[in-house]
């Protein structure tokens, strides 16, 4: 199916960036979760790392526009949260699978990707077309008549998945999408994600160092709500050449600059 | 795309399964009193109403279980990053509810109408709006269940609601029944609409039009809460609500007693074709075959042995009760007909000719004890010329003690004793009808 794009997808962008975060405050609760974030985020695929209580889940809701920036500047394809947005057209270029994914059990695949389609205000006609390929590019398009309380959990992540994906988003957010699924269907996913990177912004959070190595082109590494670090998958394995803990290269990285930053953070205290 | 969803909605939410249950429950209680509605159209309308008392606050606690379906599946936080506004989100949902409960009403209706169908020659326009305003009533109350439902999505807010609804409907009308006869208008902004005594009656038109009033004013806050995100625009609800029952109150009848009006159309008499006529009320039409033997019969016999017999046989739209002691025509045999779920005449054709002589062809006027019953039975015994049965009512054999005295007498004596019982039953100016029988005159 031929998708005609809009005016506004055809038109040159004028900001840098999808996503851009200045000094980001959001909180979680009574908590400042992301505490000071700069970040500025384009098309591509960008793993965000980070331990427990990170902020991973609560930067994410706050990309999603589910949560309000409590201070700094948030600016999603160009546009300010801080303003008098249009969010309503903002969101209708964001896919979105939160951590914990809710959906009516009742209804099948189809019916809620479909749902969904609709709340994107995805145009009518294009809708069963979309909800299609997206159930196909997750490999559910034989289950897809099923309900959804008959999936198994990885199945019910790639029904996410598929919801997330099915508006053609600009900004696709996903928060742990790889729980449940298994190393076949991880590899699959991993190369959904190749297939999305062109065109797309998206951002995977996960504690899966590997899965980042392998299908991300950007990690970033959040700690305590601030900026860690950003750069390639390969930068993340020579930082763990000078040490560190784990089972690869990567994941001895990560503990090697999680530690350096929460050294020079005691070390300015 | 609307439309697909509202389908998916139709066929996933817990519409299909709230249509089904109200057509079940409808049907069951309709059934048990299909005796005081089989055959006639309005009085089935008017049952639908009343048991309304049952299905309003059902309809309330439906609406309040699928409201909970968005906090169970705690899809808050992904709807939360979607374009589109709540109202268009909840609308489908809404609407399939809606679609359901009407769906569910007039499948009741059509469940009761296999039983009028057949029989009912009487088809009253009045009922339209009866069952409209029903559909209505329901509708409303699901929209009012999704709203309370969303704000408290308890497991125990359906059952609390359809519990607590159910007490208010019941003991609403007891409450203004204890203040005393004045039944007020507002009792019509309950959707219950108390059932009048007979079938010969239709429903007010200021009473449809408060009614429609009020519950679409009642459904537009419901929406408007459903439907509204901030706690502002929700508190706007009140607005159509309070509008609406104040609009009601000024448009309704101003005593409860004035909510149905008689249907002239309904008592119009349809009689036999034939000689000597005998006629019932349009909406009895049924029934008119299984009256014409016994009435024919009955005017035959008290031309052969009274004078001043009655020539033709009507039915009468009123109770005997309601018309307390006034004069009946002497040319009209007028009838009290109990109808059965066929729409035929309850009483068989021997228990029919019975009542049609009783009193010597006359009406009661009076409901006294003593000896008013045994003398009519025992003046129906004469004309039958047989004994009056035991199985009538007959206190301590009365009747059979007046009937063979009068026996005794000459033939002429007889005669004339019955006819004046007659005179003085049609009168309805005395209850000493005994009196009549055993000394030939009524008392001074």
């Amino acid at each position: 199916m031929i998708r005609t794009l809009g005016a506004a997808e055809t038109a040159p962008t004028t900001y840098i960036g999808e996503i851009r975060a200045q000094e980001l405050r959001v909180r979680a609760g009574r908590r400042m979760a992301v505490d000071g974030l700069d970040l500025t985020l384009g098309t591509g695929v960008h793993g965000l790392l980070g331990p427990n209580g990170a902020g991973k889940t609560t930067l994410m809701r706050a990309l999603a526009t589910v949560l309000r920036p409590a201070g700094g500047t948030l600016e999603l394809l160009g546009s300010s949260l801080q303003g008098r947005v249009d969010l309503r057209a903002l969101r209708r270029e964001i896919g979105y699978l939160p951590q914990e994914f809710g959906y009516y059990p009742r209804f099948t695949v189809r019916e809620f990707v479909e749902y969904m389609a609709w709340l994107k205000e995805v145009p009518g006609r294009e809708v069963p077309g979309a909800v299609q390929r997206a159930i196909e590019r997750v490999g559910l398009a034989d289950r897809a008549d099923d309900r959804m309380k008959t999936l198994s959990g990885g199945m019910l992540r790639r029904a996410g998945i598929a919801q997330a994906i099915v508006n053609d988003p600009r900004i696709l957010l996903l928060d742990e999408p790889t729980v449940g699924l298994d190393p076949e269907q991880r590899l699959d996913f991993r190369e959904l994600l190749r297939d999305l990177a062109a065109d797309t912004c998206v951002v995977v959070s996960t504690h899966l160092v590997e899965d980042v190595v392998a299908a991300c082109t950007d990690v970033v590494l959040i700690d305590a709500g601030r900026l860690v670090f950003q750069g390639v998958p390969s930068e993340l394995e020579r930082a763990g050449d000078s040490g560190g803990v784990g089972d690869s290269a990567a994941e001895r990285g990560y503990t090697v600059l999680l530690r350096q930053h929460r050294g020079s953070a005691e070390g300015a205290r | 795309m609307m439309a697909r969803v509202l389908r998916t909605e139709l066929r996933r939410s817990s519409a299909l399964w709230t249509a089904i249950a109200l057509v079940v429950l409808g049907a069951a209680m309709l059934y048990p009193v299909v005796d005081a509605w089989g055959g006639r159209w309005m009085p089935l309308a008017l049952w639908q109403r009343e048991y309304l008392f049952v299905l309003w606050p059902m309809a309330l606690g439906a609406g309040a279980w699928q409201a909970r379906r968005e906090s169970r599946a705690k899809v808050g936080e992904l709807f939360g990053a979607t374009p589109r506004p709540r109202w268009q989100r909840v609308a489908p949902t809404a609407g399939a509810m809606a679609v359901a409960m009407v769906a569910g009403y007039l499948g009741m209706f059509a469940a009761g109408a296999v039983s009028v169908v057949p029989s009912a020659g009487y088809f009253p326009l009045g009922l339209l709006p009866v069952v409209a305003v029903g559909a209505l009533s329901v509708v409303a109350a699901v929209v009012l269940g999704l709203a309370i439902g969303r704000m408290a999505p308890s497991a125990f807010t359906p059952p609390a609601l359809a519990v607590g609804g159910l007490v208010l409907l019941i003991t609403l009308p007891l409450a203004f029944d204890s203040a005393g006869d004045d039944v007020p208008g507002a009792l019509l902004l309950s959707p219950v609409l108390y059932r009048p005594d007979d079938d010969f009656v239709t429903v007010a038109a200021s009473a449809h039009l408060a009614q429609v009033l009020w519950l679409v004013a009642l459904l537009a806050a419901g929406f408007l809460f459903y439907a509204a995100v901030q706690w502002r625009t929700r508190a706007l609800a009140a607005v159509p609500a309070v509008l609406g029952a104040v609009v009601a109150l000024a448009v309704a009848p101003g005593a409860e007693a004035d909510v149905t009006v008689p249907d002239l159309a309904a008592r119009k008499q349809v009689c036999t074709s034939d000689a000597p006529k005998v006629c019932v009320a349009a909406v009895h039409a049924s029934a008119l075959e299984d009256l014409r033997g016994p009435g024919q019969k009955a005017l035959t016999i008290l031309a052969a042995k009274l004078p001043l017999a009655p020539t033709s046989v009507a039915e009468s739209p009123t109770l005997w009760l309601y018309e307390d002691s006034r004069p009946q025509p002497a040319g009209t045999l007028l009838v009290d007909l109990e109808i059965d779920a066929s729409g035929g005449a309850a009483e068989p054709q021997r228990d029919l000719l019975w009542q049609l002589l009783d009193g010597a062809g006359t009406r009661r006027c009076a409901n006294t004890v003593n000896d008013y019953w045994p003398a009519r039975l025992a003046a129906a015994a004469w004309l039958m010329g047989e004994p009056p049965p035991a199985r009538m009512a007959d206190s301590g054999g009365q009747a059979r003690k007046l009937w063979d005295a009068l026996g005794q007498l000459p033939a002429d004596e007889q005669r004339a004793r019955v006819a004046a019982l007659r005179t003085a039953a049609l009168a309805c100016a005395t209850t000493d009808l005994a009196g009549v029988l055993t000394r030939g005159s009524a008392p001074r």
